[in-house]
């Protein structure tokens, strides 16, 4: 087993750990930062695949931007604890037994994804993989750029209007203005 | 005229038009509209007649939809049968139109009622005309449509609404047997149209058993057209829909499309043993089921429902034993004495108030011209000799007696014995609504003759039935086999004297019973309870569809329903009971933490917030962990799946 | 003039002459923009917004004109002209027209911010019709993105309404879910072929390719199914459509059920067909089960319904059910009936829902109650709408039924006897709850006596609808030489 592989390994258990983590944390803040784990864990990974660009890209913008923003959400809104009408409350033995069997953090997701990643596995164990797919092996940054604004450069632009839906989605859905925002009562 | 046949199809769709869009503001809401414009169509249709017989026919076909290989044309077809039928449809319709100026004078949707039986009749004469299966299918749906808006007249009772959804249902369940049928000759042929289907046929292009698959599939859309058995039940509950409605439909339009339609499409019949002897028996099955009913009915209307749905199994048994024109004679002369029998029925209950016969009596004397309809119209169903019954009832009985398909000869017995039934329950009906004392004393003294508009098409029908069976008998050189191309008749005088003992013996029957009271009926009815029970409830049918479809299919609804939005709730259910019992075991418990988690996502919530928390914890995971769970097990079947 | 530079392996100077065939895409995206940009300076008096959308609408239809007639890939093989294409992208703006016109007065009428959502609309359009056009699974997902946030976005968008609260949140959730299972197998497909574009994907697969990679092709399938499945709401990947429908704004609940669906549908004929044609026996068994699945618990679960709004969202399914028949199929006919039916869809859906706004913008809900005698009140709007009905339930001479008839011959023809019986019964079913409908509003005595009223805008788009209907159905004969020239024909 090569270092590269062990690394592999490694991070891809702490991924998997701190995602883990992500679901089960019932401080909202715990899981926002078990996520920023994640994604550090995933960029990883994509060093490990020589992806350098997708390295920075992860960190700079999963890591760094979208947890910041995730963060600033939380702190904006009043929901601390993430704990639903279903969800056990108390502590002690029966709590945890009870946490087993829940629909969040218990046993059937857990034997759901374990069946997930098994059928996968084989999968692509089964799969004879063509190898890396033509191309660059290791796109520079320079390459990226030119794909991105030459082949790509429609699909980039439809992405920029995206964007601008998620926009205007955000401020529609939240924005309080008072001429508006009338209560209602249905007929 | 015949090559501008198109004519007599679109004017009453003008007449639809123009009754719907300006019917408020024309003089009497334009009731006379309609009566003008099928007046003229039926005045056309005796022209084409005129011509047909003189030779003429005329085929005129222009593409309509092109998808790739498959073409649809739209086009009209006249020949003999065809020109028959249009006289029969718009005859009958030019009739009730009149006759309803007077019937529904006064009716709250008027105007509604004229414009929808211009419909009806454009639907029909649609039909008639087409000249491929495919057009002819859009008027069959069509023609359903009309009628379950004119059955669902008087939708304010709860009867006619009842009625009018069954019929519309009912009929739909044969349509869609001639939907696939019509599938299966698309692919075995690639065509629809009536002269290259029947081209095809003849020149044996097409394989035997895709033709009898097909024959039986479109029988299928006849057999709940025409109230076959066992899809008859809608009929008779179709009387809930005003008089001249009911005799329209009985006599030229709704039922008479499924025997049309077989007869239309007979070429596909003719080569297949199987469908001639399924055609067959189901009309004899048909035949004896409604008459038997029909005898104990105290409805009046019901007992002209029911011996409709036993003459519709005459007809399915002449088609099925092979003679097309014996079917269609009786058609046509079934068409005049049942109008007539259901104008008059119309006529009484317009004086009565009520179509129960024990509360009738002796109404001779206060309304002379409707009983005499009455009476014509029952003998010439029963079939007496010189009237219009006699004479198609013996052709049918004489194609079955020759008939080589097996299963002729059940339909023969069941003809003679539907035959002594029919005589017998036209001869009650008759005694009873007509003679003997008065049985309800207060309506008999309100009863009254109808005004002339009502009586005059009784009057115009009633020599109609008299005389419509004569353009197939000796006097005119079976003018109305030859012209539908049938060689040779054949007579067999024995079968003459069984159809005419039959007839005679169940008029003496009724006499004897309901006028000399020579038999007591109530020691006949308790001899046989049995089948009187049987009978008397129709068989059942209605409580069998009850218990197996209807209640079936609610069954399904119910249980898709609880599927669709318990499932999730169970299994947060199960998942609750399961983690209950477990801290149980733990032995630490609290209470109102289980509540929550049992009622779990189908609590219903106020409030934004409380909402979304329900949908966050709730149902979205329960939901996702299925719909993970059921994708693994689907990778799983697919990968082993070898296609 | 400048030259201008080539980037990468394109020549920019081509790639902006072809823009030209993006022409009505980049109009309804501009007049979106500029909706969003103009309607804070209107303070309120955001009517006239509806001519504006309306009217870009009209000027992107005449933008397809450079792109008729058209054949092959352009703007570096990002955008697809061909028979599919030319079909798809004026039938999705047709009902975008038809919705913008519906909606003016139940967006006043329930507060819905107007700028917002027409330029929502107009978005999702781009998207839904970028998706009908591209061999790139890139523009594919990114069109798929574009339709769906809008979607969330609309579903949300009465702010004061828990329900539709619920409705954007469910749509967000499991919407959020099944583009990333899309994503999951579109990612697969790319491992196995090296290429993101179908038609390369199509060819990569041939020569036994698909016979050497196909543990990982079925699995592929299998994702992209369940992804489609979502879009489509197809049975069981529907349990989120009647509550998102029934909380939805009803404009709204009118545009996902024929502009997201009716995409779904023409992307998944792209991937399926095109890209993985090859392995068709497979995935067209698993639609066969689904389509049968779909239709029936659709149309058996919508008798029950009370309430009109959750029925027709029912009926949605039902009708994707019968849609699915054509890719069960997935011959030459089958898509053409398929294209047929999308189209008829289209328009006898948005009908039917039209009524729905109506009630709703005059101050009732969509309960069977409220139906009651709106033959008397409103006798137009109430017969416009039992011909909807007649052809969702497929009487002739409806768009309806040559619409199940083709997808009926179709499945007959390719030997799925028993999927086209069951397509006939359950017509027969559907039957049952659409005239529950019709009875109420003709058959049963109004609450009041009162009137409704309609702006003309309204009426616009609502015989729109009907009159399409009606044409589609009784002059189908140049619609049939369409669908049959879009055919997306198997290798």
């Amino acid at each position: 087993m090569t270092g590269l592989q062990i690394a592999f390994l490694a991070l891809s258990a702490v991924m998997l750990f701190a995602a883990w983590k992500v679901v089960t944390s019932d401080i909202i803040v715990h899981a926002a930062l078990w996520m920023v784990l994640s994604f550090v864990a995933v960029a990883g990974i994509f060093l490990t695949l020589h992806a350098e660009f997708l390295f920075a890209v992860q960190l700079l913008v999963y890591a760094g931007a979208i947890t910041a923003l995730v963060i600033f959400a939380i702190m904006l809104s009043d929901i601390r604890e993430l704990r639903g009408e279903g969800e056990p409350a108390g502590a002690g033995l029966g709590r945890r037994v009870r946490r087993l069997v829940s629909r969040r953090l218990g046993l059937a997701p857990a034997a759901v994804a374990v069946g997930f990643a098994a059928v996968m596995y084989s999968v692509y164990r089964a799969t004879p993989w063509p190898g890396l797919p033509p191309g660059d092996p290791a796109p520079s940054t320079l390459a990226i750029g030119r794909e991105l604004f030459g082949t790509y450069v429609v699909p980039f632009e439809l992405a920029s209007i995206v964007l601008l839906v998620a926009m205007v989605g955000a401020i529609v859905l939240t924005l309080r203005e008072g001429g508006r925002e009338k209560e209602e009562k249905r007929p | 005229m015949t090559e501008h046949a198109w004519l007599i199809v679109v004017l009453p769709l003008v007449s639809w038009l123009l009754i719907s869009a300006f019917g408020r503001r024309l003089k009497n809401e334009g009731d006379w509209l309609g009566v003008v414009t099928i007046g003229v169509t039926l005045v056309l249709s005796l022209v084409v007649l005129w011509e047909v017989a003189g030779g003429a026919a005329t085929r005129v076909s222009v593409p309509w939809l092109v998808m790739g290989d498959w073409q649809l044309d739209m086009g009209y077809l006249i020949d003999p049968l065809a020109a028959v039928m249009l006289v029969v449809v718009t005859a009958i319709s030019f009739l009730v139109h009149v006759y309803s100026m007077g019937y529904m004078h006064g009716d709250a949707r008027y105007r509604r009622y004229f414009a929808t039986l211009s419909f009806f009749t454009f639907s029909m004469l649609g039909l008639v005309v087409a000249d491929n299966l495919i057009l002819l299918f859009f008027f069959f749906e069509l023609v359903g449509l009309a009628s379950y808006l004119l059955i669902g007249h008087w939708y304010e009772n709860l009867g006619p609404r009842l009625a009018s959804l069954k019929a519309f249902i009912v009929t739909r369940i044969g349509d869609l047997a001639f939907l696939v049928g019509l599938a299966v000759l698309v692919l075995a042929t690639g065509t629809t149209g009536i002269p290259e289907l029947r081209e095809l046929v003849e020149h044996h292009q097409v394989p035997a058993t895709v033709l009898t698959l097909a024959a039986i599939l479109v029988f299928g859309g006849a057999v709940g057209k025409s109230a076959q058995f066992p899809l008859h039940v809608w009929l008779p509950d179709a009387m809930e829909g005003p008089t001249p409605v009911s005799a329209l439909i009985h006599a030229a339009t709704m039922v008479a499309a499924g025997v049309y339609l077989v007869a239309r499409s007979f070429f596909l019949f003719e080569p297949s043993a199987t469908a001639l002897s399924v055609v067959a028996v189901i009309g004899g099955i048909t035949a004896l089921l409604g008459a038997t009913i029909g005898v104990l009915q105290t409805d009046m209307k019901r007992v002209m429902a029911y011996s409709t749905v036993s003459q519709l199994g005459y007809m399915m048994m002449a088609l099925g034993v092979g003679s097309l024109v014996a079917g269609m004679f009786h058609l046509w002369t079934h068409a005049f004495f049942k109008a007539l029998l259901f104008l008059a029925a119309g006529s009484v209950m317009h004086a009565m108030h009520t179509m129960e016969m024990h509360s009738m009596g002796g109404l001779y004397r206060k309304m002379p011209v409707t009983a005499w309809a009455t009476i014509i119209g029952g003998l010439a169903l029963a079939g007496v000799w010189p009237l219009a019954g006699f004479y198609s009832k013996e052709e049918i009985l004489n194609a079955a007696f020759y008939s080589g398909v097996s299963g002729a000869g059940f339909a023969f017995w069941a003809g003679v014995i539907s035959a002594l039934l029919t005589a017998f329950y036209m001869t009650r009906a008759v005694i009873l609504v007509f003679f003997g004392r008065p049985r309800d004393r207060h309506r008999y003294e309100h009863a009254h003759e109808s005004p002339p508009v009502m009586t005059v098409p009784l009057a115009i029908l009633m020599v109609l039935a008299v005389t419509a069976g004569w353009v197939n008998a000796p006097i005119s050189h079976h003018w109305f086999g030859k012209l539908l191309g049938e060689a040779e008749v054949h007579l067999a005088p024995i079968v003459t004297v069984l159809a005419v003992g039959a007839t005679l013996l169940g008029v003496a029957a009724g006499y004897a019973i309901y006028a000399l009271r020579l038999v007591d009926r109530r020691a006949v009815i308790n001899a046989l309870r049995p089948v009187y029970t049987l009978v008397r409830n129709k068989y059942y049918f209605d409580e069998l569809y009850n218990a197996t479809v209807l209640r079936g299919s609610l069954r399904l609804a119910e249980w898709a329903a609880w599927f669709d939005q318990r499932v999730i709730d169970w299994l947060v259910n199960a998942v609750g009971y399961v983690a209950v019992k477990l801290s149980e075991a733990a032995g630490k418990f609290d209470l109102s933490v289980v509540d929550g988690l049992v009622n779990g996502a189908a609590a219903v919530t106020v409030g934004a917030g409380r909402r979304l928390r329900t949908i966050q914890t709730g149902f979205v995971q329960t939901y996702i962990l299925t719909f993970f769970a059921a994708l693994v097990v689907g990778l799983v079947v697919f990968q082993l799946w070898r296609l | 003039m400048p030259t201008l530079p080539i980037v990468g392996e394109v020549d920019t100077a081509v790639l902006v002459a072809q823009l030209i065939f993006l022409l009505p895409e980049l109009i309804l995206a501009v007049t979106g923009t500029v909706i969003v940009a103009i309607s804070p300076l209107l303070r309120g008096r955001e009517r006239p917004l509806v001519f504006v959308a309306a009217t870009g609408v009209l000027a992107a239809f005449a933008g397809l004109g450079p792109s008729v007639g058209g054949a092959g890939e352009v703007l570096a093989r990002m955008l697809v002209l061909d028979g599919t294409s030319t079909f798809f992208r004026p039938v999705f703006m047709l009902g975008a027209l038809i919705v913008i016109g519906l909606s003016p007065d139940y967006l006043a009428r329930r507060q819905v911010p107007a700028g917002e959502f027409y330029a929502l609309v107009l978005f999702a359009t781009v998207g839904i019709m970028l998706m009908a056009s591209t061999h790139e699974l890139l523009m594919l997902y990114l069109g798929l993105e574009l339709a769906s946030i809008s979607g969330y976005v609309l579903a949300g968008m009465l702010r004061s309404d828990a329900r539709s609260q619920e409705a954007s949140i469910k749509l967000f959730l499991i919407g959020a879910m099944g583009s990333a299972v899309l994503l999951f197998g579109l990612s697969l497909v790319y491992g196995i072929t090296g290429s993101t574009n179908l038609v390369e994907i199509g060819h990569a697969l041939t020569g036994g390719a698909a016979a050497t990679f196909r543990p990982a092709l079925l699995a592929a399938t299998m994702f992209l199914v369940a992804g489609f499945g979502f879009k489509m709401a197809a049975v069981p990947f529907h349990m989120y459509v009647p509550d998102a429908y029934e909380g939805a704004p009803t404009p709204v609940a009118a545009f996902l059920s024929v502009g997201l669906e009716g995409a779904a549908f023409a992307a998944a004929i792209r991937v399926f067909v095109t890209g993985l044609g090859i392995i068709q026996p497979n995935w067209a068994a698993v639609f066969a089960v689904l389509a049968l699945a779909t239709m029936t618990l659709g149309n058996v679960t919508a008798l029950l319904q009370q309430n009109v709004k959750r029925m027709m969202a029912y009926s949605s399914i039902a009708q994707a059910g019968y849609i699915l028949v054509g890719l069960a199929v997935a011959t030459d006919r089958g898509i053409s009936a398929m294209l047929y039916y999308v189209l008829a869809y289209t328009v006898m859906n948005l009908g039917a829902w039209a009524a729905l706004i109506y009630l709703s913008h005059n101050g009732q809900s969509e309960e069977l109650a409220d139906f009651a005698g709106l033959g008397r009140r409103a006798p137009l709007v109430a017969w416009a709408l039992t011909f909807c009905f007649l052809s969702l339930i497929g009487i002739p001479p409806t768009a309806g039924f040559f619409g199940k008839f083709l997808l009926f011959s179709a499945a007959v023809d390719a030997g799925l006897f028993w999927l086209a019986v069951a397509m006939a019964v359950n017509s027969v079913i559907s039957l049952g709850y659409y005239w529950n409908v019709v009875r109420a509003m003709f058959m049963e005595e109004p609450a009041t006596e009162e009137p409704l009223k309609a702006s003309p805008v309204f009426g616009l788009g609502f015989t729109l609808a009907v009159l399409g209907t009606l044409l589609i159905g009784l002059g189908a004969a140049p619609f049939f030489r369409l669908v049959s020239a879009a055919v997306v024909t198997l290798p």
